[in-house]
């Protein structure tokens, strides 16, 4: 009998106006194949967020599942500042989980975005964030769906 | 207890605006002061002060008209600016401690700093005191009702200390003086 996995949070990433990289956190350890693949993936996500993005209606969208990768699936919002906020995430988890996920991301980028000292669309390099992010990736509870 | 009741009842009576608009203004001035110094970190520092005493002298009659407080004392003064004055232009209280035994010098400890809601001082800033505008307010309204102070950021939980803290010393008691009119 196959063990059970829940699913779980590979990577957060935010990637800014023409595709400049913002951030990016693993949550996983991941060898330098695994990595690779990894910046691979998010870059790929971007074409198929576009397309998603010029059928969505409305400034901030979540966009949902945008892109496949191995056993990884690529889950992204938008918002109407052109910034992606992308999250990689293992198995299958309900929508709810992953909207409240990238909710929180959202909220806590914007956040730093008032920092005075952060100089938009520059990568954050402020371990404050970083650590908001990780406590936000470790009390959210992803369910399968 | 009874200034923290004043304090509450003064806060009240203020209009309010947008706590983040307020904020974000605040480190946009820091930041443009940076900026203009080309980064002289020092001059920013007394900049900020030096606006502070400019809205500090100003603020204290609007502090004097709607919080009715009497302060006789030095030793009142430092009640009436850490639950009251905080309170009615901030919306926070700060705590006095550290009296000197003479009486002469305490400190403002303040645990939630509204000014610094998202700043993040990078490491080469070390040596800015972000909220030093609040030193000069405190200077230049005391400074009003005769109370000469130096006051000074000790600690800021921005720079990573454990708490962020103001001295204020008395320097001197001001007399009032009247012109003598020439006979």
């Amino acid at each position: 009998m196959p063990s059970y996995t829940p699913p779980s949070v590979v990577a957060i990433s935010i990637i800014g106006r023409h595709g400049s990289p913002i951030f990016l956190d693993l949550f996983e350890e991941l060898d330098e194949e695994e990595s690779l693949w990894l910046q691979c993936s998010l870059a790929s996500s971007l074409d198929p967020i576009e397309d998603k993005v010029k059928q969505a209606k409305g400034d901030n969208r979540y966009l949902g599942f945008v892109f496949p990768s191995g056993d990884c699936r690529v889950y992204a919002t938008t918002s109407n500042t052109l910034v992606k906020l992308l999250a990689v995430l293992k198995g299958e988890p309900r929508d709810a989980d992953v909207r409240n996920l990238l909710r929180l991301t959202h909220e806590a980028y914007s956040a730093q975005v008032c920092n005075p000292f952060y100089e938009y669309s520059t990568p954050i390099t402020s371990q404050k964030f970083r650590n908001g992010i990780r406590k936000i990736v470790a009390d959210t509870k992803l369910k399968p769906a | 207890m009874q200034k923290a009741r004043q304090g509450e009842r003064a806060f009240e009576k203020m209009e309010k605006i947008s706590a983040e608009l307020f904020v974000v203004t605040y480190g946009s001035l820091v930041m443009q002061l940076l900026e203009d110094s080309e980064g002289k970190v020092e001059e920013v520092n007394n900049e900020l002060y030096s606006i502070g005493y400019k809205i500090g002298v100003r603020l204290i009659d609007e502090y004097l008209a709607k919080s009715q407080t009497q302060c006789r004392t030095f030793r009142d003064t430092a009640e009436a600016i850490a639950k009251v004055g905080f309170k009615m232009f901030l919306g926070v209280t700060a705590d006095v401690r550290n009296w000197a035994e003479d009486g002469s010098s305490y400190s403002l400890i303040i645990d939630d700093n509204p000014l610094t809601m998202f700043a993040d001082l990078p490491d080469n800033l070390n040596n800015l005191w972000y909220s030093n505008s609040l030193c000069g307010v405190i200077a230049g309204a005391l400074e009003m009702v005769l109370w000469k102070c130096k006051v000074q950021f000790h600690k800021d939980q921005l720079r990573g200390h454990d708490c962020t803290e103001i001295r204020v010393s008395l320097v001197e008691q001001l007399k009032e003086e009247f012109q003598q009119e020439d006979d």
